[in-house]
Parts: C-alpha cells; sequence; structure tokens
C-alpha cells in the first residue's frame, strides 16, 4: 500500500516488487523496475510523462 | 661504571594496575581483573558504569558480547547501540535481530527522495529541500531532482 506523505504525495520506493506493482496504479502506469536493492513502480523509470497539474514540461 | 638496575617490583605493590598481572577477581573504581565489576572496569567479563572486556554488562560499554544502555560490539544489546548483531530500541548495524530490516528505524527517512508528487512545483519545492535540482517524471507524478542518485 503506498503511504501518503501529505499533499498528494504517494510512495515511489518499495521493498518488493509486488508493492511497487500495487502501487503503479497511483502513477498511472504498469509493472515495476528495480532501484538498486528496492522497486519502483511503472515498468522503467523512463515511462513518464508527468503530470497534468503542471503547467510546463519538465 | 655499572648499569642501573630497575627496581623490582614488591610482592606487595598492587598487581591490578597497567602492566600489572590482573587478578581473578577486582573490584573498584577501575579495576583490572579477569572479572572486574566497579565503575570503569576493565577485563574478560566487566561489570559496570563504563565497562569494557570481553563480555561487557554496564551502562554505556564496549565488548565483543555487550549489555548495556548504549553500547558498541560485536553482538550487543540494549537501548542505543552498534553492532554487527544487534538487539535494541535504537541502533546500527546490518543485521537487527528478531526484526526484519523492513523495520528497522532509520533516521533519515524524511531525507530520502521515495515519495512522488501529483504537481511538479511540488516535487521542485521537495527538491531544494532535499540539495538537489530539478525534477523528473514518473508516470504520471513527479519525483523531486532531476535524476535518481546511483544506489
Amino acid at each position: 500500500m503506498a503511504q501518503h506523505a501529505g499533499h498528494g504525495a504517494q510512495q515511489a520506493v518499495f521493498a518488493t516488487k509486488a508493492e511497487a506493482e500495487a502501487a503503479a496504479k497511483h502513477f498511472n502506469c504498469k509493472g515495476a523496475h528495480r532501484m538498486g536493492n528496492q522497486w519502483m513502480p511503472c515498468a522503467s523509470h523512463g515511462e513518464a510523462t508527468g503530470g497534468t497539474s503542471s503547467p510546463s514540461t519538465p | 661504571m655499572p648499569a642501573p638496575v630497575p627496581p623490582e617490583p614488591s610482592p606487595d605493590s598492587p598487581a591490578s594496575g597497567c602492566g600489572g598481572k590482573p587478578k581473578i577477581l577486582a573490584i573498584g573504581i577501575a579495576p583490572l581483573g579477569i572479572i572486574s565489576i566497579g565503575i570503569v572496569p576493565m577485563g574478560v567479563i566487566s561489570i559496570g558504569v563504563v565497562p569494557m572486556g570481553v563480555l561487557s554488562l554496564g551502562a554505556v560499554a564496549m565488548g565483543v558480547i555487550n549489555a548495556s544502555v548504549v553500547g558498541m560490539g560485536i553482538l550487543i544489546a540494549g537501548v542505543n547501540v552498534m553492532g554487527v548483531w544487534w538487539v535494541g530500541m535504537e541502533g546500527m548495524g546490518p543485521y537487527r535481530l528478531g526484526v526484519q530490516a523492513g523495520q528497522v528505524h532509520h533516521h533519515d527517512h524524511g531525507q530520502k527522495n521515495i515519495h512522488a508528487y501529483p504537481s511538479r512545483e511540488e516535487a521542485l519545492s521537495k527538491a531544494k529541500q532535499l540539495g538537489c535540482e530539478g525534477v523528473h517524471a514518473m508516470g504520471s507524478l513527479w519525483m523531486p531532482c532531476e535524476d535518481h542518485p546511483t544506489p
């Protein structure tokens, strides 16, 4: 389960692949990728579009 | 001219000081013995306020096997400890006994880049707090820093 750190923040680093995959829905992506000895949502770090709440692109 | 002869230690002189033969049981303010009990004991088994020994029991201790309030050792139990294998409320070391690694408390939780934010601005603000520049997208969310540091 993704933890919230306030202001809609989503936990993005997880101990297990299953946790990261489950959290991927909050990121509007699928899958998980390894980051060191932990896991992050989305099949790859490059699967990134950015939120619509941003007025500009990164 | 004959060379000066160092004085022979008296059989009655204290034998538990530095360089002396340790007692089997030493008790005192700074005792040295196989078993030492005192304020600052040193020995194979040390019990006291600030003990140092192979096996140390005390308030602030250092020992291979150690049980203390604050201590450092190979195998250690206490309140605030540092060791290879440790048990305690707070500690540092590769192996915490009885608790899974994920449950180990770390003080720097709030300083790591482990959250994503709905808005780029919020991620950018967090990046400044973390001491990095820019943001990067993760799915439809934003994470602080232009990139993740190499794990």
